[in-house]
């Protein structure tokens, strides 16, 4: 099955004369289904402000699988603000003649724009075999914050093959280019030197004029993630885990080194934790809870 | 294969560990990754070359291949372009260094043994595959040589290095790179077919668990090696 995509976001006005940023253009094919959605959870660059255009994408069959080709291509023009999140994480699935899926993903953000992207992760289903590229052109005063999480094989399944590059361009130059190919037939990916025994592994990427994006110096998140400065501009936040909710947790402490608006305020955690929870802290020092 | 300029003595004089140029004091990434535990005996010893040999060394050899290409056209405006792109396919800020270190170590050395117009044909630091682009080229090898010179120096380092940080002996480290050797050919021979493809468009393999050790790599006591 082939699925073209299209998405375009514009700067307007309102009645009272405010920036605005709506959503100009919004073709849908196929399974790749675009919908405009209202604020959802804390977000990165936007804080929650009703003015910015938001768009989800939900997958609106199984797949891709293989023999797919899909694409989708996004302009967030000039001034404007576009949240683009993910309904569901996408399950990439092996077709039934075999074969390989394909999406393309190409992403134009113009002068004084600002892109915030969230997909959900990407899940190699055992068989298949996946081509996933992604370039992106920003302006030279454009901001994006981009996360891109990979998860190899179902629980407990083997790994399908995934083939994943990402291309950003900055005022026309390369500023970042990585590809991953990993599963059966990819050589070395099991390697500790390339994912080892990680099943979960994803990045953000942050790119604009900010002093909290540029001038960074390179910093370690725990064991297996780390925040890596750009030779040119922008920074990547790199990590690997065990499972999906490990991955995110190193992704977002990643994150929350930039600060604000790159940093979203985040929602208090669930869970009672001893040292924040006021009741927890009083009970903690209670002497009959000693060992309990 | 037919890219192959046939077995020269430049060659061997090129890949030999003992040309003075530095690599000795760097294990490639293997010394933090033996400190995380990630290697700890012979298979993921041949793991961690394998990997590191596919993924950087290949992207590696795929540079140094049309940068020696391109020193043979004398177009030294597509090398700064190639030295430049070589950037955006190292997310690390030490890998980068390091690489920048060992270029410059590599064309001064070769200045003094073997002074040659190429070798200096980019001013300033270039990265160490763009370096053994133009060291290939001085001695008229060709892009092939350039890319095997490139991978097996991406695997012969680390392989080194792991006597000093494994405990392990000499046979078993070279039997892990002899296994390499056919995977090293063919790598070298698709890294020779791109060398005049755009500078954009060359491998960008990346390597996840080498980006985040290299920065640990800084922080660890007592290291034996700089990298």
């Amino acid at each position: 099955m082939t699925a073209r995509a299209r998405l375009t976001t514009t700067r307007a006005h309102s009645d009272d004369g405010t920036p605005v940023s709506r959503v100009a253009r919004l073709r849908t094919e196929g399974p790749l289904a675009l919908r405009p959605v209202g604020a959802r959870g804390p977000e990165p660059l936007v804080r929650a402000d009703a003015r910015v255009a938001r768009v989800a994408l939900a997958s609106g069959a199984a797949g891709p699988l293989g023999g797919d080709d899909f694409s989708l291509e996004v302009r967030v023009g000039e001034g404007s603000t576009l949240v683009l999140s993910e309904v569901s994480s996408t399950l990439l699935l092996p077709g039934p003649h075999g074969g390989r899926s394909r999406m393309r993903i190409a992403i134009t953000v113009e002068s004084g724009a600002t892109f915030s992207w969230r997909p959900e992760p990407l899940i190699a289903v055992r068989g298949c075999h996946h081509v996933h590229e992604i370039d992106v052109d920003l302006a030279p005063d454009a901001r994006m914050i981009m996360r891109d999480e990979v998860v190899l094989g179902r629980y407990g399944e083997e790994s399908g093959r995934l083939s994943q590059r990402v291309r950003i361009r900055r005022d026309g130059h390369s500023i970042y280019q990585q590809r991953l190919d990993l599963g059966p037939g990819a050589p070395g990916w099991r390697s500790p030197a390339v994912v080892g025994g990680y099943t979960c592994l994803g990045n953000v990427l942050a790119v604009g004029p900010d002093e909290s994006v540029t001038g960074r110096v390179a910093q370690l998140i725990g064991d297996t993630a780390a925040l890596l400065p750009l030779r040119r501009s922008g920074l990547v936040i790199n990590a690997l885990a065990d499972d999906t909710v490990g991955l995110r947790r190193l992704l977002e402490d990643g994150t929350d080194l930039l600060g604000e608006p790159w940093s979203p305020p985040r929602l208090p955690k669930q869970g009672l934790n001893a040292e924040s929870h006021p009741v927890m802290t009083r009970l903690a020092g209670h002497p009959d809870l000693v060992e309990r | 294969m037919a890219d192959r300029t046939g077995l020269s003595a430049a060659l061997l004089l090129l890949g030999d560990g003992r040309l003075p140029f530095g690599g000795y004091a760097h294990s490639g990434g293997l010394e933090a990754t033996v400190r995380a535990a990630r290697v700890t005996d012979a298979a993921s010893l041949r793991s961690f070359l394998e990997g590191r040999a596919a993924t950087a060394g290949y992207v590696a050899g795929c540079f140094a291949a049309a940068c020696c290409d391109a020193a043979l056209a004398d177009d030294v405006a597509r090398i700064r372009l190639l030295d430049a792109e070589f950037d955006t396919r190292m997310p690390s800020p030490s890998n980068r260094e390091v690489s920048r270190t060992l270029g410059r170590q590599l064309v001064r050395a070769l200045s003094s043994i073997h002074a040659h117009a190429l070798l200096n044909c980019v001013s300033g630091a270039v990265h160490q595959p763009i370096a053994y682009g133009l060291a290939a080229a001085s001695f008229g090898l060709g892009p092939w040589d350039a890319a095997a010179l490139m991978l097996y120096d991406s695997v012969s380092g680390p392989a080194a290095a792991a006597l000093k940080v494994l405990s392990t002996d000499p046979f078993t480290v070279q039997s892990a790179v002899a296994e390499l050797v056919p995977l090293l050919d063919e790598l070298a021979d698709d890294a020779a077919s791109r060398r005049a493809g755009a500078a954009d468009e060359l491998p960008a393999l990346g390597s996840p668990l080498l980006d985040i050790t290299a920065e640990q790599h800084r922080g660890l006591e007592a290291r034996l090696f700089a990298s």
